[in-house]
């Protein structure tokens, strides 16, 4: 199957540092193209739980799983961070157990950008064991040098258009990861399809290569 | 054990009440909703056909046939949850069975798995755990937002409620861990 590499979004809207602003997110429409027509029907959403998001994804899937990983990290890590063994023992936690059902589509949303390398690594190990073959995952990367300081909240306005909110006034650097990092640091991971928003955002939708 | 009402003393009511001779005068209707006070830890299995309002603290299990329960702000709840409706304003972690609706309050905060025809999360509220969708799309004949457009079909259909599985809905498990237990 061929498919379109780091396209630019002419529909591009908004910036990551602002609140409420729409966002049109052309990974999000494929994602959930590709998922439907692969008759997928259990998502897991590393994000906080969002009552919109819930309503949109009951209309087709069968299972959510909300992780609220950004909560979690976020109110563990304080002041020293939060090492591998600190994520490892949240990520065994908070990730759903699958058994034989795997996975069919991760929304991981912007979660890489306040990750070290190594933690990047910690969950892509961890996520490579909840899905199947051809498991999707949405992954937001900002290439912007400054992020906000805390991940915002995506509202799933409908396949396409999401309503990006962010309390966070103050900014951090953003880590600059780009595809390559992605799959070096996520080895069980490829990048299927990728697009460049004007907002400084590029979208992946990044595909099991293999199952670990 | 449980109030009946806020701020009224404990008074268990006895077993078997003696019927009143008629014509019996009209007394004032008592409320059939049980408050278990803020002041108030129970630990063990809570069952009845009243609907309950948890101000208070439960470890253990909580089912309630036919009626509905509150977990109010103040309340905390270790337990799994079965009832008609559940309205969670406070703290739970366990397993939520709601035979008609769960919702999550802004104030609420549950870890654990929701299983019910119809799940409202209010903007604000946390929640960690899975959700039963396959039940969820019983109730809800229209989704809130336009379908995807050129989408090629799946090989079962998906988002029409009439095809699914409605009858019999997937049990809790194996599905997420609850991170409080």
């Amino acid at each position: 199957m061929v498919v379109p590499k780091a396209q630019t979004s002419t529909g591009a809207a908004g910036s990551f540092h602002a609140d409420g602003l729409t966002h049109h997110s052309l990974a999000l429409k494929h994602a959930l193209r590709r998922f439907r027509a692969s008759g997928g029907s259990r998502v897991l959403d590393l994000g906080p739980a969002i009552g919109r998001n819930v309503q949109f994804l009951s209309s087709f899937i069968s299972k959510l799983f909300i992780a609220d990983l950004h909560g979690t990290i976020w109110s563990q890590a304080g002041r020293s961070g939060l090492d591998r063994v600190k994520l490892d023992r949240i990520l065994s936690r908070d990730l759903p157990t699958t058994n034989q059902n795997p996975i069919d589509l991760i929304l991981a949303w912007d979660l890489l950008n306040y990750l070290d390398r190594e933690q990047v690594t910690t969950l892509g190990r961890h996520l490579a064991k909840l899905c199947r073959r051809d498991s999707l995952v949405l992954v937001w990367l900002s290439t912007l040098r400054t992020i906000p300081e805390l991940p915002g909240r995506y509202l799933m306005l409908d396949p396409e258009t999401l309503r990006y909110e962010n309390a966070s006034k103050r900014e951090r650097r953003s880590p600059g990861y780009k595809e390559p990092d992605l799959e070096k640091l996520m080895p069980a991971f490829e990048v299927e399809t990728s697009y460049l928003l004007r907002s400084g955002i590029q979208e992946y939708v990044l595909t099991t290569r293999s199952l670990t | 054990m449980w109030k009946k009402k806020e701020n009224e003393p404990l008074t268990p009511e006895p077993a078997h009440r003696p019927e009143a001779p008629s014509p019996r005068p009209a007394a004032p209707r008592r409320s059939d909703r049980a408050v278990i006070g803020p002041t108030l830890k129970i630990s063990g299995e809570i069952s009845g056909e009243e609907e309950i309002v948890v101000q208070g603290r439960i470890d253990g299990k909580l089912r309630v046939k036919g009626q509905g329960v509150t977990v109010g702000k103040s309340g905390k709840v270790n337990a799994d949850i079965h009832a008609r409706t559940i309205r969670i304003e406070g703290q739970v972690r366990g397993d939520l069975f709601g035979e008609q609706e769960v919702i999550i309050e802004t104030s609420g905060d549950v870890e654990g798995n929701l299983i019910a025809p119809s799940v409202r999360l209010e903007n604000g509220s946390r929640f960690k755990g899975s959700i039963d969708m396959e039940r969820a799309k019983q109730t809800q004949p229209q989704p809130m937002v336009p379908q995807p457009g050129p989408v090629k079909p799946a090989p079962s259909p998906v988002g029409q409620p009439g095809k699914e599985q409605a009858a019999k809905p997937s049990p809790p498990g194996p599905g997420h861990r609850n991170p409080g237990s």
